[in-house]
C-alpha cells in the first residue's frame, strides 16, 4: 500500500508534519480543554439546558 | 449565561412553538410510513409473493423508499423539530423568521412527497441515500439553505452568549449536509427526470460512499447527539456529565467520522490506500463515538432509579446504549478481514437498523415523549402504552438484529466455504444460501411488525395527549437581557463558543481536510485508474437497458463488483478492475448480495434463459426470491431519446463518435433485431423486439465481457 501511496504522492515530509500537526493538535486540545481555570465557565456552560425562561 | 454579567434592560419575546408543532406531526406520520415500509418490504423478502408483480410494489423500487422515508422524512422532520424547540430556548430567542420556517416545513414535506410519487414510478439516480433526481435535488438544496438561514439568523438573534454544546452539532449538520449532497448530486439532466452524474466508476463509487457513509454521519449521529446533550439533561434535570468531553467528544467526532466512508468498498476495485485508509479512521471513530455515549450515559448517573418508572428515560437510555453497541460494531465490520465475511450480507443491514431503530427511532421516540407534553401544555395520556411501545420497540428490535446476525452470517459463511480436498466452492449454487436463510426474513418481519406495532402505540398515545390539551394554545411572552455586543472578552473554548462565525468555519475546515485526502487524487490525478484499451463504452441498447436496471433499482440486491478474495473468483470470475468501470455513471457496484453478483454475468447464459428468469426466475433458478418483471414484455424501451442520452455523455469525456450519437437509436435496433434473432428461433414472437425486456438483456449480456473476451482468445 506504502508503495501505491507513494506513487501518486511525492511529499513525504508533508506526511510526517500532518502527522506531527493532528497529534500536536489533538494533545494541545486535551491540556487546554481541561486547564483548571476554566472549571467555573464549563460549569456555567453546562447548565444552559436547564435554565428557565423568566415568564412575564 | 447568568444574569450578572448582563445587566441591560430585559427584552420581550415569544418562541415560535407553533412551527415546532407541524414538525412533530410531520415526525410522528412519516415514522409510521417509514416504519410500515419496512415492514412491507422485509414480507418481499421473506415471500417474493408479496411484489404483487406490481411494476411501482417491487422491492427495487420500494427498498429506496423506505431508506428515503425513514432517514429524510421521519428522521429529517424529528431532527428539524428538536433542533428548532431547542435552539431557541438555548438562544432565548424566536426562530429568526416566522415565513422561513414554514417554507422550511411545507418545503420539506413537498420534497417527500415528491420522492413518494418518484421513487416507486422509477425515477432514480442508482445512488443509495441519493436515488431523487435532479429537480428534487435542487429542491433539497434550496430548502436546505432556509433551514440554514433560519437556524444561523437565530443564533445571530440570541440572547445568551454561549453557543451549548448542542448548537455546534447543529452547525456541523448544516454546513456537512451542504457540501455533502451538492458533491455527490453534480449531475447533467437529460430529461425532466432522468440525469448522469459527472462522476463515473471508481470515482462515482467513492464519493457515493464518502456521501452515503457521512449521510449516517451527520444526518443520524451529529444532529440526534445535539439532542441528546439538550435532551437528556433536560429530561433528567440534571447537567451533562462533563461538558469538557462534549468539547472533545465534538471536534474529534467531526474530524475523523469524514474519513471513514471506504470502509464500504473493501476489497472492490478501489486503490488500496483508500480503502485502508478508510479502515483506519473507521477503527479510530469508534473512539469519540464512545466518549460521546459515556458522556450521554453517565450524565444519566443518579437517575437510573427512575428509568425504572418512567418510559420517556428507558427510550433515552437504550437510545444511548444502542448508540454504544452500533458505534462498536460498526469499527469492528469495517476491519478488512471481517468485512470480507461481513459484506454484502444481512449482517450489515442489521448493523444499520441497530443504529437506525436502536439510536435514532428509541431517542426520537424519548423526545418526543417529553416534548409533546410540555408544547401543548399537558400531561402524557398513557405512561402504560407508552410503556409497551417501549418493550415491543425493544424486543423487535432484538429479534431483528440476532436474526440479521444469524442469516449474514450464515451466508457469508457459505459463500466463501471451500472443499479442500477439491479446491471448489461447497455451494456453488448461490441460491442454495439464501433459502438457508429464508426463515431468519420471517424472524426479521415479525421484529419489524413488533417495532411498527409500537410506533402505532405511540401515534395513538401522542394524539390523545393532544387531545386533551387546551384548546387555546397562546404563545407565552418571555423576557431575557439583551446580549451586550461588547461584553468582557470569553476566554478558551467559551471565547469561540460566542463566535459561531468562526466556529463554522474551523468545522467546515475540519470536515473538508479528511475529504480532501480522499477525494482529490481522483479528481486531479490522471493515474489515479489505469486505463484499458479493451474496455469500450456501452453501445445504444446496452445503455437503454442499463438506464431500465437502474430504474428497477436492481443494485439493491446485486452487486457489480467481484472482491479480490479466493471464494469471489472461483464463484463470479477474475476479479473486477477499476478500468472496466470508466464508462459507469452512475456505478452500479451494489452494497448488498440478495441475489449473486452479477459483474461478469454477460455470457453465462443464453437470451432466453434472461428472457424467461425475467418473466418468473423460479423457471430456471428454484427457490429464487426475486420479483417478477412482466412489465417488461409490455413496455416499449425508449429508443428516442439515446442520441441525447450518448450527446451528454459525450460532453463528460465518454468516447461516441458523432455519428453514433446521430444514429443512437438505429443502432440500437440493429441490435436488438440481432437478439430477437437468436430468441425468435426459441420460439419467442419477433414482436418482443422493440420492448424493455430486450435492451435489459442487451445490458446484461454485456457485463464484464470487455476483459473475458481477451482472456479467452489468450488461452
Amino acid at each position: 500500500m506504502k508503495q501505491e501511496v507513494l506513487s501518486y504522492f511525492q511529499w513525504i515530509d508533508l506526511t510526517n508534519f500532518a502527522l506531527l500537526l493532528f497529534v500536536f493538535l489533538f494533545t494541545g486540545m486535551i491540556f487546554w480543554v481541561w486547564r483548571r481555570e476554566s472549571n467555573k465557565v464549563y460549569q456555567e456552560a453546562s447548565m444552559l439546558p436547564l435554565q428557565e425562561e423568566n415568564k412575564l | 449565561m447568568s444574569t450578572d454579567q448582563n445587566t441591560g434592560a430585559l427584552e420581550e419575546f415569544s418562541y415560535d412553538d407553533s412551527s415546532v408543532k407541524l414538525f412533530l406531526h410531520a415526525t410522528i406520520i412519516w415514522g409510521a410510513v417509514a416504519l410500515l415500509l419496512g415492514v412491507v418490504i422485509a414480507l418481499q423478502l421473506a415471500s417474493w409473493q408479496f411484489n404483487f408483480n406490481l411494476e411501482w410494489f417491487t422491492f427495487g423500487r420500494l427498498r429506496p423508499l423506505h431508506t428515503n422515508a425513514a432517514v429524510f422524512a421521519f428522521c429529517g422532520n424529528a431532527m428539524f423539530a428538536g433542533i428548532y424547540y431547542s435552539t431557541q430556548r438555548l438562544c432565548k430567542a424566536r426562530l429568526y423568521n416566522d415565513f422561513l420556517s414554514r417554507l422550511h416545513f411545507w418545503g420539506w414535506q413537498l420534497i417527500i412527497v415528491a420522492a413518494a410519487i418518484s421513487l416507486p414510478l422509477g425515477y432514480s439516480h442508482g445512488k443509495e441515500y441519493a436515488e431523487l433526481e435532479w429537480p428534487i435535488d435542487i429542491g433539497i438544496t434550496i430548502i436546505w439553505v432556509v433551514f440554514a438561514v433560519n437556524f444561523f439568523g437565530t443564533l445571530y438573534k440570541r440572547r445568551e452568549k454561549h453557543i451549548y454544546v448542542a448548537l455546534w452539532f447543529y452547525i456541523a449538520t448544516i454546513v456537512t449536509v451542504a457540501v455533502l449532497h451538492i458533491v455527490n448530486s453534480i449531475e447533467i439532466p437529460i430529461s425532466l427526470m432522468k440525469s448522469y452524474p459527472v462522476w463515473a466508476g471508481a470515482q462515482d463509487a467513492l464519493i457515493q460512499w464518502w456521501y452515503g457513509h457521512n449521510a449516517v454521519a451527520f444526518f443520524l449521529t451529529t444532529p440526534f447527539l445535539g439532542l441528546m446533550y439538550y435532551f437528556v439533561p433536560k429530561a433528567i434535570n440534571r447537567p451533562v456529565y462533563s461538558y469538557r468531553l462534549s468539547i472533545i467528544h465534538f471536534w474529534s467526532l467531526v474530524f475523523i467520522y469524514i474519513w471513514a466512508g471506504p470502509h464500504h468498498l473493501l476489497y472492490t476495485a478501489l486503490p488500496d490506500w483508500a480503502q485502508t485508509l478508510g479502515m483506519c479512521f473507521s477503527v479510530i471513530l469508534w473512539a469519540p463515538s464512545w466518549g460521546g455515549m459515556i458522556n450521554g450515559l453517565l450524565t444519566m448517573r443518579g437517575a437510573w432509579d427512575r428509568v425504572r418508572s418512567e418510559p420517556l428515560l428507558k427510550f433515552l437510555a437504550t437510545s444511548i446504549t444502542f448508540y454504544g453497541m452500533s458505534t462498536f460494531e460498526g469499527p469492528l465490520m469495517a476491519i478488512k478481514s471481517v468485512n470480507a465475511l461481513a459484506h454484502y450480507t444481512d449482517w450489515v443491514v442489521g448493523h444499520v437498523h441497530s443504529g437506525t431503530i436502536g439510536w435514532n427511532v428509541m431517542l426520537v421516540s424519548g423526545i418526543l415523549y417529553y416534548i409533546v407534553p410540555k408544547i401543548w401544555k399537558t400531561e402524557l395520556f398513557s405512561q402504560k402504552l407508552a410503556n409497551i411501545h417501549f418493550w415491543s420497540t425493544t424486543i423487535g428490535l432484538v429479534l431483528y438484529i440476532l436474526s440479521m446476525w444469524t442469516a449474514g452470517i450464515t451466508q457469508g459463511l457459505m459463500w466463501r466455504e471451500i472443499n479442500p480436498s477439491t479446491g471448489m466452492l461447497t455451494y456453488p449454487n448461490f441460491v442454495e444460501t439464501v433459502t438457508k436463510i429464508i426463515p431468519m426474513y420471517w424472524v426479521r418481519a415479525f421484529g419489524g411488525v413488533l417495532v411498527l406495532g409500537g410506533f402505532i402505540l405511540l401515534l395513538i398515545n401522542l394524539y390523545k395527549t393532544i387531545a386533551r390539551a387546551p384548546k387555546e394554545q397562546k404563545e407565552e411572552i418571555l423576557r431575557a437581557p439583551a446580549l451586550e455586543k461588547n461584553s468582557s472578552k470569553a476566554k478558551g473554548h467559551r471565547g469561540l463558543e460566542g463566535l459561531p462565525a468562526v466556529f463554522t468555519v474551523l468545522t467546515v475546515l475540519a470536515v473538508l481536510v479528511g475529504s480532501a485526502i480522499e477525494i482529490l487524487p481522483s479528481i486531479l490525478s490522471n493515474k489515479w485508474i489505469e486505463k484499458d484499451a479493451r474496455v469500450t463504452p456501452y453501445t445504444p441498447l446496452e445503455l437503454a437497458g442499463r438506464d431500465i436496471y437502474i430504474r428497477e433499482g436492481c443494485y439493491v440486491c446485486h452487486s457489480q463488483m467481484i472482491r479480490t478474495l479466493p471464494h469471489e473468483v472461483l464463484r463470479y470470475g477474475p476479479s473486477s478492475t477499476a478500468a472496466e468501470f470508466v464508462y459507469d455513471r452512475p456505478f452500479q457496484w451494489g452494497s448488498k448480495r440478495t441475489g449473486p453478483d452479477i459483474a461478469r454475468v454477460g455470457g453465462k447464459y443464453n437470451h432466453l434463459w434472461h428472457y424467461r428468469h425475467m418473466m418468473d426466475p423460479r423457471v430456471v433458478t428454484q427457490g429464487s426470491i426475486m420479483p417478477n418483471y412482466p412489465w417488461l414484455f409490455k413496455k416499449k424501451a425508449d429508443l428516442g431519446i439515446l442520441s441525447k442520452k450518448l450527446a451528454v455523455l459525450k460532453s463528460m469525456g465518454v468516447p461516441y463518435s458523432d455519428e453514433e450519437i446521430e444514429k443512437a437509436t438505429e443502432l440500437a435496433k440493429t441490435q436488438a433485431d440481432v437478439i430477437i434473432k437468436e430468441l425468435a428461433s426459441d420460439g419467442v414472437p419477433t414482436n418482443m423486439k422493440n420492448k424493455q425486456i430486450i435492451a435489459l438483456i442487451a445490458y446484461l449480456q454485456r457485463l464484464g465481457t470487455d476483459i473475458q473476451q481477451e482472456i479467452e482468445e489468450e488461452e
